[in-house]
């Protein structure tokens, strides 16, 4: 069972901080939808108004097209797998797995051969008779997703999964959770402050600031495009460059760059080199220029204090911090 | 140097248990050593001078302590359900509330603890006597009073402790209210109830006042031990106390393996 997802002007307040506000987000069945945002927008509240567990303000939470604003979480068959895992300490992997198909009414041998089956997607078959206690990060978070998964749910919302794991295991779980949600072609909800895991999993990222969904729209789009200022300064590792229009003949407008959309060496744009940082892909060189710290990406080592040149190869338009027009490739 | 401060702290462990022990082996004494060296004498020997079961025997067969126990045992049985039936629930709606809140309400619940246990024990018979409260079930009711106050703050510390996605994870999961509370969050703290329950028990188990005053005929096993003792038949009395001593002893075995400082805080950092 896959779901389309739908929020309507959701508002959501704590005490006097409106986290959420008037936010409206669509979700297609089956897609993979990732919730990026920095620290404290509001993400986590967004899965929980989502699930159930935090009652609205104001809105309408839509699934496929039921209005389930009202309804309390137990009754929205929406699966959830929190950060911290929430795996029942008193019980087995087994007990732990098995407790969404117990409250759902299941019999014994049903969910005995669910429980098996999901434990052997998961490859937790082994440690289906342990303590929850006794599990590593990256078999906690096998167990939290083989719970989420072992129901039929309509959805499935992850509030940054991967997060307590170690860089490696976080990896490998990243591309197989991708693969596991391409196979079993459910609705996915993730929400994550990681770029790296919305530019894996992501079929769309929905961007969220200030309570609001900032852009919405597939990796690449939103960085190649970011709607505004924000966003730009906000997506990839590095900021996008802004600079005043003026100085490359595009008065009235904030000049907006990537790091490599440059040619390097030709006249245009010239500045001391205060930063030269070696990385796999090549030199990222920091300098200012009228005031605004830049960032370019280079193909040779400077020196500090030497001059680095360069002419724009590509650039976005944006005037009031929002984009006004973009030049492709 | 650390090997003459560990001898004196031994020292000192010993003497303490020797104070408080002094009374139970008395009892023993009383007990188990005929009467002759008992009560007989103006100085009673401290060591055991012989060895009877007749005082056992005869208190059993004289006094009419079957009843009085029973008695105690449901009114204990009671207390003990009844604080964890509204002392759970309790627990759980204040762990929801901010800590400024709650501890504020359990400061109220702890004022009827504060006031002499005779003065609210009075006005209490009463009422019961009206209501047709004025037996066991009126003590079990009375001695509620003084229990729950401290189960609902033994509880409460332990479901302030426990992470709050547990509790939202099983309503995720397709868990009513009801089916949360029975299989996460009770079975998560066990510990605390299990003390709650214990404690709640105990108290019970040797309350006085409320017992003498709401049921003085047809009551408790204090209640009738201390009758006994007043009509004269102190050692007989003696001896049998001893046999119900036996599972207060028992339940604080048991205890002592829950008892940690953290329940008592209420889930409060100090």
């Amino acid at each position: 069972m896959t779901a389309k997802l739908e929020l309507v002007e959701v508002s959501k307040s704590f005490r006097s901080k409106q986290v959420l506000k008037k936010l409206s987000l669509e979700v297609e069945d089956g897609e993979f939808l990732v919730i990026l945002g920095p620290s404290g927008m509001g993400k986590s509240t967004l899965l929980r108004s989502i699930v159930g567990i935090e009652p609205v303000d104001g809105g309408k939470v839509l699934v496929d097209g039921e209005d389930v604003t009202n309804r309390p979480a137990n009754k929205r068959n929406i699966a959830m797998v929190f950060q911290n895992y929430a795996l029942y300490p008193t019980m087995s992997v087994y007990k732990n797995i098995a407790f969404p198909l117990k409250m759902a009414g299941y019999t014994r041998d049903k969910i005995d051969k669910k429980v098996r089956e999901i434990a052997e997607t998961l490859k937790i078959t082994e440690a289906l008779s342990q303590n929850v206690t006794t599990l590593s990060g990256g078999q906690k978070q096998r167990v939290a997703l083989a719970r989420a998964l072992v129901r039929d749910p309509k959805l499935f919302l992850l509030d940054e999964p991967l997060s307590n794991l170690d860089a490696r295991v976080r990896y490998a779980a990243r591309q197989e959770l991708k693969t596991l949600q391409r196979e079993l072609g459910h609705t996915f909800v993730y929400v994550t402050h990681d770029q790296a895991e919305a530019q894996t999993l992501a079929d769309r990222v929905a961007v969220l600031h200030n309570g609001n969904i900032e852009q919405i729209g597939t990796y690449e789009d939103l960085y190649e495009h970011p709607g505004t200022e924000w966003l730009g300064d906000f997506l990839g590792d590095y900021p996008m460059n802004f600079i005043n229009g003026s100085l490359v003949g595009k008065d009235g407008y904030n000049v907006g760059f990537r790091t490599n959309w440059i040619s390097e060496g030709k006249a245009g744009l010239k500045s001391e080199v205060e930063l030269c940082q070696a990385t796999d892909v090549g030199y990222f060189v920091s300098c200012t220029i009228d005031g605004k710290p830049i960032v370019v990406q280079t193909s040779r080592k400077y020196k500090i204090g030497a001059e680095v040149k360069f002419s724009l190869e590509r650039f976005n338009l944006y005037k009031d911090g929002k984009l006004e027009e973009g030049t492709t490739e | 140097m650390p090997s003459k401060v560990n001898y004196a702290t031994y020292i000192g462990a010993v003497l303490l248990a020797i104070i408080f022990l002094y009374p139970l082996y008395i009892l023993f004494m009383i007990t188990f050593v005929p009467t002759f060296y008992t009560f007989g004498q103006l100085y009673p020997p401290q060591l055991p001078m012989g060895f009877t079961l007749s005082n056992v025997y005869q208190s059993i067969t004289q006094l009419n302590l079957i009843k009085p126990v029973f008695r105690s045992t449901i009114v204990a049985f009671i207390v003990g359900g009844l604080s964890l039936v509204l002392g759970i629930p309790a627990a759980y709606g204040l762990s929801k509330l901010g800590a400024r809140v709650s501890n504020k309400i359990i400061v109220l619940l702890f004022l009827i603890n504060m006031m002499p246990g005779i003065v609210v024990a009075i006005p209490i018979s009463v009422d019961f006597l009206s209501l047709g409260l004025a037996n066991i079930y009126g003590v079990a009711l009375a001695q509620e009073l003084v229990v729950l106050p401290l189960s609902v703050f033994i509880m409460l510390g332990g479901f302030r402790a426990l992470p709050r996605d547990l509790e939202n994870q099983a309503r995720v999961d397709g868990a009513s209210l009801g089916t949360t509370m029975l299989r996460v969050l009770i079975p998560l703290n066990r510990a605390p109830i299990i003390v709650a329950f214990l404690l709640s028990w105990m108290t019970s188990w040797d309350e006085f006042t409320y017992a003498v005053i709401i049921s003085p005929t047809s009551s408790t096993f204090p209640v009738q031990l201390y009758n006994y003792v007043t009509r004269g038949v102190p050692y007989e009395a003696s001896a049998i106390s001893l046999i119900v001593t036996i599972p207060v002893i028992i339940i604080a075995a048991v205890l002592q393996k829950y008892l940690k400082s953290q329940y008592l805080t209420g889930g409060m950092t100090i």
